[in-house]
């Protein structure tokens, strides 16, 4: 336990990651603009953006690698005689996913709260009340995301190992990112998207269903500050998507962890 | 040293995880080749682009950067976790006993720089005779379509590495970069493979860390990697510190690794 609350620190460096550029800044800096910078604004759907995209993805990827073995780590070295010990696997997968979920929040929570305090220190903050929902918005959204990507890392590290769940899951993420890169976006992306049917592709991407400004909003006032493509992607379309996603990486996992043989061979050793 | 080099190589040549790798990066290569032949076809030669320009390391190329973004991640995979397989499988007792600490450490160390290297090279410089044979040699073109002679593709020219050579010998320059890529690829692979040694890396997840945290670091310090790992690239860059930071992390693994070596891990 000692071992993974000591990697939630890692959320500070993150965050002074993040804000980096703002340190020092001459005017005060805008709480939403701050939200914006986790959530990939500066991402702009061409390739040298990519960068920037990957940049403030690093945070997720992080947390996935140290707790990528959260779970799985009972199904490697003295497994047999760790669920020998226990009678219903499905109720001790269902209590690690809750401290997973701990875990998940107080990482997310330090990563935006170091940043914005780093950034107060330094060259203040400016919060508008619309500051409440998005910040209640970005929260929600990362950490179901990464809650969702890190169970399903867990849960095929339980069947593969845990570089090859992390290949097939880091995999998935980046081919997300990279999908715009296989169409001619030209001129404005909102138009692009709605005209050419492209918006379906855009709404079940995960990843882009993370950056907030790209959303609408049934707040007037929110709806303003974001919404930069001007296209009907709801915040609460992402949130319910989110949650889905989250259930079904418990689901399998619950099936998964019920189905699964005693481990005696460590697959930790196996072909990488 | 080598005869453990030669045994770990003709190891690791064989995993599923380096055939996969390599015969990954040879389909985009060539669906990189296939698509520019069926853009090009018919083009004049007047028109046309110099036939390394389009290469799919270049600057140029569409799908390149997404390549490179994926790049930290798969470095690692055909030959970084070579020590946590021995170790895990305890294979690493036997080779141990067999060759030496010392020649174990350097020799797999060794073994996994050149598989890397190779995965890594290989299929980027298939491309260059098959672009040298099907397009016109005389073909000289600029993708951006600025004029050879505008003083902006001149300066850009400039900032290439070793832009004299390119000048000269196109080709050979070519094959120099990519050689320079999987050396550079098979550099942060010993990276992850000597932290892969230390004692807290428990799970193979661990491995991908090393090499994407260094890259990731550089790009908080305005360091593009891409901009270095691509060919043809025109932005100002600070060569000496590329070689700096690659003979920096050379020193890195082999200090570490020669004191791992002196330990009894057995």
């Amino acid at each position: 336990m000692k071992t993974y609350i000591k990697y939630l620190l890692f959320a500070i460096f993150v965050g002074w990651m993040g804000v980096v550029h703002y340190i020092g800044a001459e005017k005060s800096v805008a709480c939403a603009d701050i939200i914006f910078q986790f959530s990939f604004s500066g991402f702009h759907f061409d390739i040298g953006t990519i960068p920037e995209l990957l940049r403030y993805y690093f945070g997720i990827i992080l947390f996935q690698v140290f707790f990528g073995t959260y779970i799985y780590r009972h199904f490697t070295s003295a497994s047999v005689y760790y669920f020998s010990r226990c009678s219903n696997r499905i109720q001790w997968f269902l209590k690690e996913s809750v401290f997973l979920f701990v875990y998940v929040m107080i990482y997310v929570v330090l990563t935006i709260g170091s940043g914005i305090f780093i950034v107060n220190m330094t060259a203040g903050v400016t919060f508008q009340h619309i500051d409440k929902v998005l910040l209640f918005y970005y929260v929600l959204f990362s950490a179901l995301w990464l809650y969702a990507i890190t169970l399903t890392v867990n849960i095929l590290a339980i069947i593969l190992d845990s570089s090859r769940s992390f290949m097939v899951v880091g995999g998935f993420q980046m081919f997300c990112m990279a999908v715009f890169s296989f169409f001619d976006i030209k001129g404005d992306v909102g138009q692009w998207l709605l005209e050419n049917n492209h918006f379906l592709l855009f709404q079940w991407n995960p990843v882009f269903n993370l950056c907030i400004p790209w959303h609408s909003s049934k707040i007037e006032e929110v709806n303003k500050k974001i919404n930069w493509f001007q296209i009907p992607f709801d915040l609460n379309w992402s949130a319910f998507y989110f949650v889905l996603l989250a259930v079904v990486s418990i689901i399998v996992g619950c099936i998964i962890v019920k189905k699964i043989e005693f481990v005696t061979v460590n697959k930790e050793g196996g072909d990488a | 040293m080598w005869r453990c080099a030669k045994m770990q190589m003709s190891v690791l040549m064989k995993r599923k995880s380096a055939v996969i790798v390599y015969f990954l990066l040879l389909i985009i290569v060539m669906n990189n080749y296939f698509s520019n032949l069926n853009q090009y076809f018919g083009w004049d030669v007047s028109e046309m682009y110099h036939p390394v320009k389009i290469l799919f390391l270049a600057t140029y190329s569409r799908y390149h950067v997404s390549f490179l973004q994926y790049f930290p991640l798969l470095v690692v995979i055909p030959a970084a976790f070579c020590f946590l397989n021995d170790r895990n499988t305890r294979e690493l007792i036997f080779i141990q006993s067999r060759v030496g600490s010392k020649n174990y450490y350097f020799g797999t160390a060794i073994a996994v720089f050149l598989v890397t290297m190779a995965v890594f090279s290989i299929p980027f410089l298939i491309e260059i005779p098959l672009n040298y044979f099907v397009y016109p040699t005389k073909a000289i073109g600029e993708p951006s379509n600025v004029a050879l002679y505008e003083d902006v593709y001149i300066s850009s020219v400039k900032n290439y590495f070793f832009s004299t050579f390119y000048a000269y010998y196109p080709y050979l320059y070519s094959v120099f970069c990519i050689l320079i890529f999987g050396a550079v690829a098979g550099i942060l692979a010993v990276f992850a493979y000597t932290i892969s040694t230390f004692a807290f890396v428990k799970f193979k997840i661990i491995v991908f860390l090393p090499v994407y945290v260094l890259l990731q670091c550089l790009n908080l310090i305005e360091i593009n990697y891409i901009h270095y790992l691509q060919m043809f690239d025109g932005s100002e860059k600070n060569g000496v510190g590329y070689v700096i930071l690659c003979l920096l992390l050379v020193v890195f693994s082999i200090s570490i690794l020669a004191v791992k070596s002196r330990k009894d891990t057995l």
